[in-house]
């Protein structure tokens, strides 16, 4: 109850800041579209990192992966003629990475910090070489129109109004993991493999076997979240597209305290912050007040804040990130 | 003792070498998928990264900074905390040369001859500051430092970028850099871009690993990091080590920082862009994992980095291949590295021990 | 794991380690590249340690060494589709022309430039480095100075001011020439283009994303505003009727208060494209009819911008436009770049690789000093060697024609649809467009050939001060 409380307050107050913003005449509906762009990504591979974590691996490889799908995924998508198994092909990276990381940090007894950096420098290094190896030209590719998976457009009485299913996708996935980690004997068993994998192994929990599951699928997602902003968003990648979102992503993660919802709602603050940060920087008259770099401190300043008010002494699964060693 | 410890840095190192070349193998794989040349292709990295031309010299002139920064993530990893700010913390603490090696001193003229130390003083306070945000309100307002710090690190690059660019430390004549520091805030050039600060970042390398290993707090700093349950109930205040070790790491930062722009010829400064002080944290954090989190292995380590990343210039025009592919061979080597079990399970099994 | 999964495991590993340690000691044994040290000893630089490596011995002699001319990049490398990629292009063409190779550097740092541009002078076949940037100058100043057997060529660079400033009495450097160009004219003509537009489909504003402030993107920025500022003057004295007409209309940009008409800002970024799309998305929102890219890949994001607005309105053709910047953009979207200012980098390249080819470098460095400028009509000694233009269907036909090239080597699609639909396009946008725009900025550009009208080129803080205060 106390939940649905809080949302419905939240949800209130971001209806309050857009009638707000039309006084001020900034457009609310252009700007809530940016942010549902911007939070796409985010939001995907948050989703997917707090499972993750909820079950005691730790992946911050998620910057890494974006870059490398948002690449191959153009590949697949040019490949195949359609940018939906491009989306596809995003997906498949990303879970193979998770896969390969999940395996890494129960049987392998890896170190998953180092493994997840290992991740993103490989990522940096490899998207660029892969450009001009697929395509001999550095640092940008722009697929022909045909094979991109634009979103779809809804009309209301002349306002245009662009989505896409993979935001909605998103959308979904915060519900049903809410629901599948709050509600159902599922969730509880992932939490105790955070929490106290010892136990969950007597209790005939197969730790590895839920962990391994989870990391695949948070980097399924987090490579979707890759091939969205080259296939979907942006319609080409360039080397260096992710721009450090992963961390973003990664802060979402953090800030929500590995709760589903507030990590879409997270994502979705940053990228309404950054896009009204944007509005406001270009508005005339703003620079003979302010410089510009200051109006661009709106999004951080803004997270930490909420963080700061909101989501203070935030518990996490005892056993993350350590190796669980079963005796 | 003595034995065991040695036993302990040559089995650690021998994984580490072993992660390495385990790494460049998988690397050697994607390079031939792609049709370029393995034996090239190394041969650019390595021999143009480390002799060709005295390439040894500019090795250690990338590697100085990445030294410190590396150490300065170690160090916060050694107490339990993940100091992904040093980014940000570097940037100060190039701003805070800036500030005082440039400005100050020519304000206050009785101030010239102490430059350096200055220069060197207020990086370090500066990147210290930074860190403090994050560690404050890990402490006091229970925020966790990853999120707090990557807020941090972009709040960081546009109020340094602003300082730079527009702001009260852009040089006036040659706007699209920053002021450049005087003479006397300059380390000595031993060749091409490589300079004194080297011994500097040597030293402070050196005193870290004395910190850690042999003194009190250095001591409740690791038990922080290793077990903080233990910690408590031995008498030591985590918040308090903690919060000391994180503003260390801002400190290293800072200097970091600061050493980009009192020893790096021939600008003595950094652009408008950032582009000089970009990386430099993060690309620390790689040193110092593959440095196993310590001061003295990441002399070395930073150094191999160095050396790869000089080296991977000369991909390009040589062997006519994107030179980021030295990064991806990085990230395979801290992959593998990422499994310090690998290298035990194959002596055990050269050992004959497996069934 | 079942003992069986372990010893396959440990198998692979073994096999992978093997060809790891061959690997290793293939390269360690390999004898040193036929390359032998210069014999020129770096002037100002001692080397401690002279080079001992065995007097190399070459294993596979190429038949023919051909001379190389060596392109030092700027951060951000390739990839940009205009500023380092034109000068790549120049390389590439002087290279098939002359008989020459090309050698790449790519910098991803400042801290890169002088190690590269060493290198560069270091292999004894280079005989033009080319250092691409205007970061670059110090280094290239510095490196020209130990090698004054090899020649430099600098693109936007002011090495020999820094020649000057250091060591007077070694000014100009015969070895060194900076090259560069008047994008302030050039930015002033599409800016003339941009405002026009907007009074005649009667918007309010228009937009330009910039990139990092450096003083270069400065000369960018206040000739967008001027050329704006300057035509709709023209429109006053030369369509008077129109004029009032227009005026009469609130949203037209000619009822914008001055200072407000051209929406701007710098993103911070040359690589983020999302900021280059949320900027230009307000910018149209709030009216402007084209946006000038002066952020290289950025385009991709305002690009973006303006799709998602054609399909919201079911449009072909602008408006709204963007404006392409260094090299033809025209071609990424047809019918909705309306021109693109270009910057002929590849010109300049291939200028300077001519003169070292046909032995004229000094000779022309001493009668300009060391600093050629190319801009609108420039003439060089008797040629003319223009440096800035507006996009024209002859500059897309040469890009389309790269296109089509590239697309023959891959056997993959570059350009967007079939050249001649690419060019259909382009040609009936441009059609649709009122001849006395266009009209317009050919008198813009004749007035600034012959000199009667003067850009400003602002160069410190306190002019882009005043100029922003003045216009915007």
């Amino acid at each position: 109850m106390k939940t649905l409380y809080k949302y419905t307050l939240s949800l209130l107050c971001y209806v309050i800041v857009l009638i707000l913003l039309r006084f001020i005449g900034i457009d609310p509906v252009k700007l809530t579209h940016s942010a549902l762009l911007s939070m796409t990504p985010l939001a995907l591979a948050a989703l997917g990192e707090v499972v993750n974590e909820k079950a005691g691996l730790v992946n911050i490889g998620l910057d890494g992966i974006m870059l490398m799908t948002a690449a191959i995924g153009v590949w697949g998508a040019e490949a195949s003629g359609s940018g939906y198994v491009g989306l596809l092909v995003g997906l498949l990276i990303g879970g193979i990475v998770g896969l390969v990381l999940g395996v890494m940090g129960t049987y392998g007894k890896a170190i998953q910090i180092i493994a997840g950096i290992g991740v993103n420098i490989f990522a940096y290094g490899f998207t660029p070489y892969f450009i001009m190896a697929m395509w001999k030209f550095p640092g940008i590719r722009i697929p022909p129109k045909e094979v991109l998976a634009k979103p779809r457009t809804l009309v209301f009485n002349g306002v245009y109004f662009d989505i896409s299913e993979i935001t909605i996708l998103a959308v979904l996935l915060a519900v049903i993991f809410y629901y599948i980690l709050h509600k159902t004997p599922l969730g509880l068993r992932i939490k105790a493999c955070g929490e106290m994998p010892e136990a969950a192994d007597v209790a005939g929990i197969s730790v590895f076997r839920i962990r391994i599951v989870l990391s695949t699928l948070g980097g399924a997602l987090a490579g979707l979240g890759g091939a969205f902003m080259s296939l979907v968003w942006f319609g080409g990648v360039v080397k260096e597209i992710s721009a450090g979102r992963g961390f973003l992503a990664l802060g979402c993660v953090v800030a929500s305290g590995l709760e589903p919802l507030p990590a879409l709602g997270f994502a979705f603050l940053f990228g309404f912050a950054e896009a009204l940060a944007y509005s406001i920087a270009i508005t005339p008259g703003v620079k003979e007040v302010i410089p510009y770099h200051f109006v661009y401190l709106l999004p951080y300043i803004t997270v930490l804040v909420v963080v700061t008010l909101f989501m203070r002494g935030k518990r996490f699964p005892r056993s993350l990130g350590s190796p669980y060693i079963k005796e | 003792m003595a034995i065991l410890m040695l036993k302990r840095t040559l089995s650690r190192t021998a994984e580490t070498i072993f992660a390495l070349l385990v790494g460049l193998a998988l690397s050697a794989i994607i390079i031939v998928i792609h049709g370029y040349n393995v034996i090239d292709t190394y041969y650019w990295l390595f021999y143009g990264g480390f002799i060709y031309y005295n390439a040894i010299l500019d090795a250690l002139a990338f590697a100085t900074p990445l030294m410190l920064t590396g150490t300065a993530f170690a160090i916060a990893s050694q107490a339990g905390l993940f100091n992904i700010g040093v980014e940000g913390q570097t940037y100060m603490g190039a701003i805070g040369a800036i500030f005082a090696g440039a400005l100050l001193v020519t304000r206050i003229e009785t101030l010239r001859p102490l430059a350096l130390p200055l220069a060197l003083l207020f990086s370090m306070l500066l990147g210290a500051l930074w860190a403090l945000g994050p560690a404050v309100l890990k402490v006091y307002f229970g925020v966790h430092e990853v999120i707090s710090s990557i807020m941090f690190n972009w709040m960081s690059f546009y109020i340094s970028m602003y300082l730079v660019s527009t702001g009260p430390l852009v040089d006036p004549n040659r706007p699209e850099k920053s002021l450049t520091v005087i003479k006397e805030a300059r380390f000595s050039v031993i060749y091409s871009i490589l300079t004194t600060s080297i011994y500097l970042a040597t030293i402070v390398l050196l005193l870290i690993y004395f910190l850690l290993w042999h003194t009190k707090l250095g001591f409740e700093i690791r038990i922080c990091g290793v077990n903080p349950d233990a910690a408590r109930y031995a008498g030591i205040n985590v918040k308090k080590t903690g919060l000391l070790a994180f503003v260390i790491s801002g400190i290293l930062a800072g200097l970091a920082g600061g050493l980009i722009v009192t020893g790096r010829p021939p600008k003595w400064a950094i652009h408008g862009t950032l582009g000089d002080v970009v990386n430099i944290g993060f690309d620390g954090i790689g040193v110092a994992l593959i440095g196993s989190n310590h001061p003295l292995a990441i002399i070395f380590s930073s150094i191999l980095i160095g050396g790869l990343r000089n080296g991977s210039r000369l991909l390009e025009p040589y062997v006519k291949m994107s030179s980021e592919l030295s990064r991806a061979i990085m990230g395979l080597i801290i992959l593998v590295i990422a499994l310090p079990e690998l290298y035990r399970y194959i002596s055990k099994y050269l050992r004959g021990r497996l069934v | 794991m079942s003992p069986l999964t372990r010893k396959t495991l440990a198998v692979i590993i073994a096999v992978i380690v093997i060809i790891a340690i061959a690997a290793v000691v293939a390269t360690l044994t390999r004898p040193p590249p036929a390359v032998t040290p210069s014999p020129t000893t770096p002037a100002v630089t001692p080397s401690p340690t002279t080079p001992t490596e065995t007097t190399p011995t070459p294993i596979s002699t190429p038949p023919t060494r051909k001379p190389k001319i060596a392109v030092v990049s700027d951060i951000g490398g390739r990839g940009d589709l205009s500023f380092n990629d034109m000068a790549f292009k120049g390389a590439d063409e002087a290279a098939r022309d002359l008989g020459l190779e090309v050698l790449e550097f790519i910098s991803y740092r400042e801290e890169d430039y002088i190690p590269n541009l060493r290198s560069a002078a270091k292999d004894p076949d280079t005989i033009l480095i080319v250092g691409v940037g205007f970061l670059l100058s110090d280094a290239l100043a510095t490196v020209a100075l130990e090698f004054p057997d090899k020649y430099f060529a600098g693109i936007d660079t002011f090495s020999q001011s820094i020649i000057l400033e250091k060591y007077p009495d070694k000014y100009p450097l015969p070895n060194l020439l900076d090259i560069k160009f008047e994008e302030h004219k050039g930015s002033a003509l599409v800016g003339a283009l941009g405002c026009l537009l907007a009074a005649f489909y009667d918007y309010p504003h228009i937009g330009a994303v910039l990139g990092i402030e450096i003083p270069v993107l400065w000369k960018f920025e206040i000739g967008y505003k001027w050329g704006c500022n300057w035509s709709l003057t023209w429109l006053k004295e030369n369509k008077p009727d129109l004029y009032e007409a227009k005026l009469k209309i609130p949203s037209n940009i000619l009822n914008t208060p001055v200072k407000e008409r051209v929406l701007w800002t710098y993103t911070g970024t040359f690589s983020d494209i999302t900021k280059g799309y949320l900027a230009a998305k307000e910018m149209y929102a709030k009216g402007a009819v084209a946006v000038y890219n002066i952020a290289g890949p950025l385009g991709l994001g305002i690009n973006q911008a303006v799709e998602e607005i054609a399909k919201a309105k079911g449009l072909t053709m602008g408006p709204p436009f963007w404006i392409g910047v260094d090299a033809n953009q025209d071609w990424i979207n047809p019918g909705f770049v309306v021109a693109s200012m270009m910057k002929r980098v590849d010109r300049g390249v291939y200028y300077a690789a001519r003169l070292v080819v046909k032995g004229l470098f000094k000779d022309i460095v001493k009668q300009y000093n060391g600093t050629l400028i190319l801009g609108i009509g420039t003439i060089i000694a008797g040629e003319l060697m223009e440096g800035i233009s507006v996009s024209t269907l002859a500059d897309l036909d040469e890009f389309i024609q790269m296109g089509i090239e590239a697309e023959k080597l891959l056997g993959k699609k570059v350009l967007p649809m079939p050249p001649e639909d690419i060019k259909e396009k382009v040609k009936e946008m441009r059609e649709s467009i009122p001849p006395w725009i266009w009209d317009a900025v050919s008198e813009l550009e004749k007035l600034i050939r012959e000199g009667k009208v003067e850009v400003p080129c602002p160069t410190t803080g306190d002019e882009v001060a005043y100029w922003r205060g003045l216009l915007g």
